[in-house]
């Protein structure tokens, strides 16, 4: 039986935010991520606040990243969150975005070296260990919390490529794979399988998560208008690689690409084709959304989040995911 | 009291008017008007803390919940909040 989390960009007033964390608590999601840039509401003013204002479903950022926030000060977030909810708090790190982070000036180095630093730092250091780290991307002289996580605080590492998601699945507790299309994911299992392997866990032991675009609407069209631009910025991001999985003509992809670099968002969306809206996204009515996270189920995901943009209207999907999807996956 | 337009109004009279049978609808429609604001800067510290704990607490269809959405609603947005109270019948 699949879990449920829900995702939210905070680029909007934080107390819509939490109102629709709050909702999805209610309609029985098991996990909400909050995603971390930082021209967005801060994550972990608006986690505080799902921490206070919900009382049972699991939370964290999805995901930071290790370039902005300094693993110390991730450990200190989260372990100061543990705080306030003892065991409903979750890490999710990766790598970040790369257009965001050109934003600042910061490079992404060494990124698998440097996921796998932070997350040895963030689990040493939520423990109360004085930590002395001498690493290729992190150095710690020697670092200690005066306070400790209560319970643990399981890692969920966002993971793309087949180096990550070995890696992910060799020391996270959870790989979290942006994606929504059932091909993504069958490619995925195979890296995931031999992570674990590695780490001498068992498949079980790692949750495997489909971080998707959802947009649910008893309206397919609606639906589908909704996760548009989602869509086109998913398409204008991925390597060549999980366009030809997909048989996205590189040029269509390209075009998506020139008409976001010029601001042309007319041209951007109208150049968003069906065949990218169904390998990117999960759209449609219900019965069309439980088909595509039934697949993913059986490949083996084991966490399904709705993600951006959940639909025409977030309050109004949540409910229909509510009466229309969740029961019927969880039964 | 609380201003309403050129109107000052009695938020605690104005819930009293609106049929209790109605509470429910009411209420899901004021967060339909909040949720869907621009407005958002308008927002009162006091009020938006108050009705996610109504929120949590189920008591957003409360008289007192509602009360808290009126206060929020009339301060975002007027004219549908207004417009919204006379489709129900309530005089404001």
């Amino acid at each position: 039986m699949p879990k449920f989390g829900i995702e939210f960009v905070p680029t909007d007033a934080y107390w819509k935010v939490v109102y629709h964390a709050v909702q999805a608590e209610k309609a029985g999601y098991d996990y909400v991520w909050i995603t971390d840039h930082f021209n967005n509401r801060n994550v972990y003013v608006l986690l505080t606040n799902i921490a206070i204002y919900t009382n049972k479903i699991k939370f964290g950022p999805g995901v930071t990243n290790p370039y902005m926030i300094h693993p110390i000060m991730t450990a200190q977030s989260m372990a100061s969150l543990n705080e306030m909810a003892p065991g409903r708090v979750v890490c999710g790190l990766g790598t970040g975005d790369k257009t965001t982070l050109d934003m600042v000036g910061i490079e992404r180095v060494k990124p698998l070296t440097a996921v796998k630093e932070a997350v040895q730092l963030i689990k040493e250091i939520t423990t109360g260990k004085t930590v002395k780290f001498e690493g290729e991307v992190f150095k710690v002289a020697g670092a200690r919390l005066n306070f400790k996580a209560i319970t643990p605080i399981p890692i969920f590492i966002g993971a793309q490529g087949p180096k990550m998601l070995s890696l992910a699945a060799e020391i996270g507790d959870g790989v979290l794979i942006n994606a929504s299309n059932r091909k993504d994911f069958e490619d995925a299992m195979k890296y995931i399988k031999e992570g674990v392997e590695k780490a001498g866990k068992k498949l079980e032991d790692v949750e495997v998560v489909a971080a998707t675009s959802f947009s649910a609407s008893e309206d397919v069209k609606k639906a589908q208008k909704a996760a548009t631009p989602v869509v086109a910025f998913i398409v204008a991001g991925s390597p060549e690689l999980v366009l030809q999985r997909h048989n996205i003509p590189i040029e269509s992809a390209d075009k998506i690409r020139e008409a976001i670099a010029k601001g042309m968002w007319k041209d951007v969306f109208s150049n968003v084709t069906p065949e990218m809206i169904e390998a990117f996204s999960i759209s449609g009515t219900p019965d069309m959304c439980i088909e595509k996270l039934d697949q993913l189920a059986k490949i083996g995901v084991t966490l399904l989040i709705t993600g951006s943009p959940i639909g025409p209207n977030v309050r109004d999907s949540i409910n229909l995911i509510r009466k229309e999807i969740i029961p019927r996956l969880k039964k | 009291m609380h201003k309403l337009g050129k109107n000052l109004i009695n938020l605690d009279e104005i819930v009293k008017r609106i049929p209790q049978n109605s509470l429910e609808k009411v209420s899901d429609e004021l967060v339909k008007i909040l949720l869907g604001s621009p407005n958002t800067d308008k927002m009162n510290e006091r009020l938006a803390k108050a009705i996610l704990y109504y929120w949590q607490n189920d008591q957003l269809s409360s008289s007192i919940g509602i009360r808290a959405l009126l206060e929020a609603s009339t301060t975002l947005e007027e004219d549908k909040t207004k417009a919204l109270l006379q489709s129900l019948g309530v005089q404001v």
